[in-house]
């Protein structure tokens, strides 16, 4: 299946791992991440369909085909 | 030892200044900066006193770590009843001013009385002048004073904290800027300098700043740089600097737009990071010029940018905004920009140039004029009001001319110089006011950030996003579950921080191990977690203390009807609104208040201040 998705930037470069990636079916949200080589301890958020997934659950968030999943890197603010 | 053991005290009424101990045993249980400071102002004023009058003091003070050479270590504060809300005040800069102050040899300098005429106040080392700023500086702007003082005194390495025409004048949101570019920005701190008529507070020190155990300290110091310097956070923020908030706040629905009518904007690729550095066309250049840091700082957060010289703005300005001058971050620019609906970088990186020159909070500014343009849409302010000029969301010019006339307090300048609280009353429209405690909104929507929500609502220096915020959990859902305790433990640990002279940025990069080495090794006597968070949480506590002194209530810890009754659009937060209700009363529990929001007496106790 296809998911667009989108690392949310920080830095004003296009980031590689945005766009349209296709995945094993029944890739979970956590799967994403995994399938990205990004730090789990440094992910903050991450939303599918503009919807934030909350951390305990994303090992259970079965994505489906076309789903929108922006991940976002640790950042605070100031 | 990291303390110097000496406050300067000036007398503005009679134009005398005399030397004073440090009270050390104030110093062991508030540290310094925004403790210490806090705790004098409490014990010297009425809270009661209006913050404008003689009565009211204004203090300029350091951290123990302010100076040394410490990790990030140039913070200093300026406290005070606020003019813009009437709680007490602490507003926290960088810069090179406060390690300059230190260097000196002073912890703190506390102002009382109003001078009878215009002075400027001019120290070198233990040499202390109050000198006349009629006829000289006074009525100048922010940058032509820095450039005046150093000429007439012969010395270009002279640092100076001043306010400029707007402080003068009593814009409400008036701050103290330091150093052409930082400030002490928020609460009308400057308004406070203005109505005391001092215009600016010059140093030159050449003394230094001892320490306890100078060779444990210097190991300290330089291990807890190389393990900030190592870190990707450190990285990142010199890189691109606080504007990484404008697309996280825009993906997760959590950026203040139009007055908050929306959450997201629609322009944000104009007035991110990305437009900071997109090639012009008119110019080949960038916006964004460089970064630059703050003394003893590796991070070097700091923009340097140049408008566009063929911006409509500054094109008949003679060059005089178009060299390289402190940039936007992001405070400012969700204020300037999306919160009216402004996409234009030039022109808020323009408007964020007068508030540094006539020294505006550009975040209370930006708000304010948000919501004077919510209420000219929706016909409360007219063209007859403003001079002609139409007040529309999105409009570039507006934005720059608001934000000339509100730098010289002239025609509607005065109005918007108000402040959005008394701006929305006196128009008709008090639920219009993204405020809480008279403080405009941070950048941060506390419908899609919960946790923020309850930080806006119980700020004791009214709405603000840098007491003690639950970044993790505010990004990871919208549920105001769990909120309570987090945000708590969070706003004790940055009245701690906030009182060492170290800056916020730093203190996830060298961690909690590292501050103790410093701190220990700075100080005499033993410095521990337990003792700091100990600290932390009386400085809260009094805190709270002197604004319920002032008159303040639990009806205070509010937010706006718009937070709370209508839905955000879009977003991670659609639907939804900020739920205080449920987040305030497990607060209170957790402070250990009465469900008035009153410390209980057991609570003060504990605390040491009972």
């Amino acid at each position: 299946m296809k998911l667009d998705i989108r690392v949310v930037s920080m830095s004003g470069a296009s980031n590689e791992a945005s766009g349209v990636r296709e995945v094993p079916d029944g890739t979970t949200a956590n799967g994403v991440i995994e399938a990205l080589n990004l730090s789990m301890e440094e992910t903050y958020a991450l939303m599918v369909n503009d919807m934030p997934v909350a951390i305990p659950d994303r090992d259970s968030h079965v994505l489906e085909d076309g789903d929108k999943v922006t991940i976002f890197p640790p950042i605070k603010g100031g | 030892m990291a303390w110097q053991g000496k406050i300067l005290r000036v007398d503005l009424t009679n134009l005398s200044a005399v030397e004073e101990p440090l009270n050390m045993a104030w110093a062991e249980d508030y540290i310094g900066q925004r403790g210490l400071g806090s705790k004098y102002l409490m014990e010297e004023i009425d809270p009661k006193v209006d913050p404008e009058s003689p009565d009211n003091k204004l203090i300029f003070a350091t951290g123990p770590m302010t100076g040394t050479g410490a990790s990030t270590g140039g913070r200093w504060s300026v406290i005070t009843k606020g003019a813009l809300t009437g709680a007490i005040a602490c507003s926290n800069s960088g810069g090179l001013w406060g390690g300059e102050l230190k260097i000196a040899g002073w912890d703190m300098i506390i102002f009382e009385g109003r001078a009878p005429r215009p002075v400027y106040l001019y120290i070198q080392d233990d040499k202390v002048e109050i000198l006349d700023a009629e006829g000289f500086i006074w009525g100048r702007t922010v940058w032509e004073t820095e450039d005046m003082v150093r000429q007439r005194h012969h010395n270009p390495d002279i640092k100076l904290a001043s306010i400029g025409v707007a402080g003068e004048q009593g814009v409400k949101y008036a701050c103290v800027v330091n150093d052409r570019d930082r400030a002490a920005g928020r609460s009308g701190v400057g308004t406070v300098m203005g109505s005391k008529n001092l215009k600016t507070v010059a140093v030159r020190g050449t003394k230094g700043v001892a320490v306890n155990d100078p060779k444990a300290f210097l190991t300290a110091i330089s291990t807890a740089s190389a393990k900030l310097n190592a870190t990707d956070d450190a990285k990142r923020r010199g890189e691109i600097g606080t504007m990484a908030m404008m697309d996280v706040n825009q993906a997760w629905g959590s950026l203040p737009t139009r007055n908050c009518r929306d959450i997201q904007f629609e322009g944000v690729d104009n007035i991110n990071v990305a437009a900071m550095k997109r090639i012009r066309k008119s110019d080949g250049k960038s916006n964004l010029k460089t970064n630059k840091a703050c003394f003893a700082c590796s991070i070097a957060c700091g923009r340097v940018s140049e408008i566009d010289p063929n911006h409509f703005s500054v094109r008949d300005k003679g060059g005089k905004y178009t060299g390289a001058e402190g940039g936007l971050e992001y405070e400012g620019a969700f204020a300037l920009g999306p919160f009216c609906g402004v996409d234009d970088i030039e022109a808020a990186t323009y408007a964020q140039a007068l508030c540094n020159e006539h020294s505006l909070d550009p975040i209370s500014f930006g708000v304010t004029l948000g919501a004077a343009m919510e209420m000219f849409e929706i016909g409360a302010i007219t063209l007859e009001d403003t001079g002609g000029m139409a007040l529309n969301f999105g409009s570039a010019e507006a934005l720059c001319w608001a934000a000339e006339v509100t730098g010289v307090a002239e025609g509607f300048g005065r109005e918007l110089g108000l402040g959005s609280k008394l701006l929305c009353e006196k128009y008709g429209h008090p639920d219009l006011s993204m405020t809480v405690k008279g403080q405009e909104f941070a950048g941060y929507d506390p419908r899609a950030m919960q946790g923020m929500g309850l930080l806006y609502a119980t700020s004791n220096r009214g709405a603000c996003h840098l007491r003690g915020a639950a970044w993790t959990e505010d990004y990871t859902d919208v549920s105001p579950v769990g909120r309570a305790p987090v945000v708590k433990t969070a706003q004790d640990g940055m009245a701690m921080y906030d009182s060492t002279g170290l800056c916020m940025f730093a203190r996830g990069g060298f961690g909690n191990d590292k501050l103790i080495e410093q701190l220990d090794a700075g100080l005499p006597g033993e410095w521990n977690m337990d003792r700091l968070n100990l600290t932390g949480e009386r400085i809260w506590n009094l805190e709270r203390m002197f604004n319920l002194a002032a008159g303040m209530t639990r009806a205070d810890d509010t937010l706006p009807k718009r937070m709370l009754e209508e839905p955000a659009k879009t977003g991670a937060a659609a639907g939804k609104v900020n739920e205080l209700a449920v987040m305030l009363p497990e607060y209170y529990e957790q402070r250990g208040w009465t469900t008035d929001g009153v410390p209980k007496p057991e609570t003060l106790s504990r605390l040491g201040l009972g």
